[in-house]
């Protein structure tokens, strides 16, 4: 199962992933919204995404407005 | 898909962005790698499992009509209805996309399924009436079951209808024991009264007025009357007016600062008024920049527990994965 995490704190991205890869799901990284939304184009099969707020370029709210419709144009 | 908000930011106004914008679950850092485990978990099986049967509900209800998609029953008023294969065809496609408007060449070919290749108007049209007559008969109120047509060859008269609740045009004859065009010769000249265990219908000549006759004397007690109203508002407005500042000082008083007392006239009142306004207005200011000034000191609380929670958590997180054994060491490294 593919998890998105999304995160600017490279500490914290590495931590998540290592654990969550001991239980089993295919991890993909972000450090940005405008970046995660571009993995999101390509992996369409991605089954959850974990996102953090205060982020560059563009914060988690948007990011998170900006999936919602994509999702329901499809 | 599911969409968790990771943060150190902890106020209630950042949860409702979060929620609103679009997610499903909100950790604030620090948070243990578990925990996120778990409320990973927990949404995917919320996701994946439940939503599915809720979607596929089989029983639609639209006001007193009920229809099981998988049972292929209609009922109305809880009474079972007859309908054919295709009449309920139509019903299903058109209740389960709601609020869509369909071709008639696209109805053909989702109930018929086949291809649209020759003028099927009638056919189509055919089955909605039937499907028409079968739902609408008996429970409409008189003027939804009239059509056009039967209203325009009414047209010459009002009609009236009392107490009637389950009658449609249809049973007209039955009611009145009179065809239609007997009953609109004998309208043209009397007011026409039918009663029975159904209700009372009364239909009236459109020339109703002549038989009245008073219309000279009808407009000009009106005016009349209407002359003297406004007579007794000019006379009562200053008094109004001393009234309603008081209401508006009351709401004032009461703490709504926002409100302004609307100036009338140019006298001592509307300078009573002035001095009144400009004292909201500046208490409003106060309590303005009080707010602004907590909101800055927030602010700041806000970021520095940021730049103290991020680190944290990553501390926490490497901590935990150390201690759990079935973590290969290899990996953290």
């Amino acid at each position: 199962m593919k998890l998105l995490i999304v995160d600017d704190d490279k500490d914290i991205l590495n931590m998540i992933k290592i654990y969550l890869n001991s239980e089993g799901y295919e991890i993909l990284e972000s450090d940005n919204g405008l970046k995660a939304l571009e993995i999101l184009d390509k992996n369409p099969d991605v089954a959850l995404i974990v996102l953090d707020i205060m982020m560059p370029k563009l914060n988690g709210f948007d990011t998170c407005e900006k999936i919602r419709k994509n999702i329901q144009c499809q | 898909m599911p969409i968790i908000f990771l943060t150190a930011k902890m106020g209630e106004i950042d949860q409702i962005l979060g929620f609103s914008s679009g997610g499903d679950d909100y950790i604030i850092k620090p948070f243990t790698p578990i925990d996120l485990s778990l409320r990973i978990k927990a949404n995917i099986r919320r996701y994946f499992n439940y939503s599915k049967s809720y979607i596929d509900q089989p029983i639609i209800e639209i006001g007193d009509l009920c229809i099981n998609t998988k049972a292929h029953v209609v009922t109305k008023n809880k009474q079972l209805l007859k309908l054919t294969k295709t009449e309920f065809g139509i019903l299903q496609l058109l209740l389960t996309n709601r609020g869509r408007i369909y071709s008639i060449e696209q109805i053909y070919e989702y109930v018929w399924n086949e291809n649209c290749v020759v003028n099927v108007d009638n056919t189509v049209s055919v089955h909605i009436k039937k499907l028409r007559d079968k739902i609408e008969k008996n429970n409409l109120t008189i003027s939804e079951s009239l059509s056009i047509k039967e209203l325009s060859s009414l047209k010459n008269y009002k009609i009236l209808f009392l107490n009637s609740k389950n009658f449609d045009l249809n049973s007209f004859e039955l009611f009145t024991g009179l065809d239609l065009e007997y009953a609109n010769l004998f309208a043209k000249k009397y007011t026409i009264q039918f009663k029975n265990e159904k209700g009372t219908l009364y239909i009236f000549p459109s020339n109703i007025q002549d038989i009245f006759g008073y219309y000279d004397i009808i407009i000009l007690t009106t005016l009349f009357l209407i002359l003297i109203i406004e007579m007794i508002f000019v006379l009562k407005k200053p008094l109004n007016y001393i009234k309603e500042i008081e209401q508006d000082i009351n709401k004032i008083s009461n703490g709504n600062f926002e409100h302004r007392i609307p100036l009338r006239y140019s006298n001592e009142l509307t300078k009573l008024c002035q001095t009144v306004n400009e004292a909201a207005e500046l208490i409003l200011k106060t309590l303005e920049n009080e707010k602004e000034n907590e909101i800055k000191q927030r602010k700041l609380i806000t970021n520095m527990s940021h730049d103290l929670r991020t680190p944290l958590t990553s501390i926490i997180g490497y901590l935990n994965l150390i201690s759990l054994e079935n973590i290969n060491l290899k990996i953290v490294k």
